[in-house]
């Protein structure tokens, strides 16, 4: 077989492309989910914004996938990148993060509060009603990015 | 010696002028070849220690699961997350990991310590300060050193935590004037409602109820807040004699399996008390009847709550 002068630099052109493609291969990650749609809002708390505290978005029925929590920090959140959802329904639960000076990891806030001799916490309570028990639901669409705003009440329902 | 290359009865190729030994570029090709051979078979040999590991993790569970089994012989009742402390608050004193030291070839540290006392009181130090093999779980990484910081009080890490079902433990109850925390998994704490779980508590079956599953140092976002260590990485609140919630008593409440990456600004203070590890893809547990699982952190949170509650009256069978 006769071989052109341009003949091996083609080979060796492929051959490089062939390797670089298979090298290549797999890195593109894929989500098994499906597309993350961003989400963003605002949370607040009998008017106010909540200054600390969690979004749990659940899914409902057919929506694939774990639980999300969702950081909330002085009234906003937001959920990008791998930690926002996929399009789907969901239910939504809000809790509110403890006081600054009880952080649920102080293993002497017992001691602290049995020689203060103090009895209650000032904390924001947020009712059963819109965590353990919530009825809150929302919908992510196929596309983003989506705001939802969340006002809760801490009174009691007529 | 007499060597044929050197003789003087020349080899084919001195006849032609030609030389002895390897040009640069067939040395090139053959180091690019071995090179190539090498980064196809690395990947293979590291997933295989990653399986290896995987499995002593797998068999650390089950250890942990059939010492859970011998206290429920000897008790009539599954341990409790926490125990003993005296007279600190419950939490102050030791984790079942403890309570069931006796029960897994651990008599004399279970002997030397002093359940009247608190986990972190230098009495207990000697027995806490122990890392034991099997409360670690191989393919765990341990970015900082355990214990070096005051808020370690000297305790050794672990990888280990009970569940204690799909709602969280909130320790505060009685301070935030809530009614006694409701808690639904098949480990409980002795604050909670109910104080204690026995076989029979489990009537979702025990082959679909979760008990033991895995945590991991891996919250780069997760901060000491006091103590000469404030404001560094703490990476996990877990020491296995520590009851504390998010130590060894987690929760499928909140994410599962979360994964932090180091000062991206996302962090959910909550996810200390998500079962999460180090390994690739999911978690491992350990189910109430002693077999050890893995599951995917892409399970429907349905289907984690359902095997989560101990009598929560789900079908759920876990597909494999």
């Amino acid at each position: 077989m006769r071989r052109y002068p341009g003949a091996l630099a083609l080979d060796s052109w492929a051959g490089a492309l062939l390797l670089a493609s298979t090298l290549l291969l797999g890195c593109g990650e894929t989500d098994p989910l499906g597309e993350r749609v961003e989400v963003e809002g605002v949370v607040t708390v009998d008017g106010a914004p909540l200054p600390r505290g969690s979004l749990i978005l659940v899914p409902l029925g057919d929506t694939p996938g774990p639980k999300l929590t969702v950081p909330i920090t002085d009234g906003n959140f937001r959920a990008t990148g791998r930690y926002a959802p996929v399009a789907g329904e969901y239910r939504v639960e809000i809790t509110a993060a403890p006081p600054e000076e009880f952080p649920m990891d102080d293993e002497e806030a017992f001691e602290r509060l049995r020689a203060a001799n103090q009895r209650r916490i000032a904390a924001i309570r947020i009712p059963p009603r819109y965590n353990t028990r919530s009825e809150l639901t929302a919908t992510v669409p196929p596309q983003g990015p989506v705001t939802w705003t969340f006002e809760l009440s801490t009174k009691t329902r007529r | 010696m007499h060597i044929a290359l050197t003789n003087d009865a020349p080899s084919k190729s001195f006849r032609h002028g030609a030389r002895l030994g390897f040009t640069l570029v067939e040395l090139l090709v053959v180091i690019a070849i071995i090179g190539i051979l090498v980064g196809l078979l690395l990947p293979a040999v590291q997933a295989a220690r990653e399986a290896a590991r995987k499995l002593q993790c797998q068999n650390h569970l089950k250890q942990i699961g059939l010492a859970i089994h011998n206290y429920e012989s000897t008790y009539r009742a599954l341990p409790t997350i926490d125990a003993g402390g005296g007279s600190y608050s419950s939490l102050s004193g030791n984790s079942f990991f403890v309570s069931i030291l006796g029960m897994i070839e651990q008599a004399s540290a279970f002997n030397l310590y002093d359940f009247s006392r608190g986990n972190s009181d230098p009495v207990n130090q000697q027995v806490v300060a122990q890392r034991l093999p099997f409360y670690l779980c191989p393919s765990g990484t341990f970015p900082r050193q355990v214990p070096s910081c005051d808020a370690d009080n000297g305790r050794a890490p672990g990888s280990y935590a009970g569940c204690i079902g799909s709602l969280d433990f909130n320790q505060y109850w009685s301070f935030y004037g809530l009614p006694r925390p409701q808690l639904n998994g098949a480990l409980v704490y002795t604050d909670s409602q109910p104080g204690r779980t026995r076989l029979r508590d489990i009537l979702d079956g025990t082959s679909n109820t979760l008990m033991v599953g895995e945590t991991a140092y891996n919250l780069p976002d997760y901060k000491f807040r006091s103590g000469n260590c404030a404001g560094q990485s703490r990476y996990s609140f877990t020491y296995w004699s520590n009851p504390y919630p998010g130590s060894t008593g987690c929760t499928t409440q909140y994410a599962f399996n979360p994964k932090d990456r180091a000062d991206d600004g996302i962090f959910d203070s909550n996810w200390v008390r998500s079962f999460r590890s180090d390994h690739v893809g999911g978690v491992q547990f350990n189910f109430v009847d002693g077999s050890v699982h893995f599951l995917s952190e892409n399970i429907d949170a349905g289907v984690l709550d359902a095997m989560a509650t101990r009598a929560g009256g789900e079908v759920v069978t876990l597909e494999l």
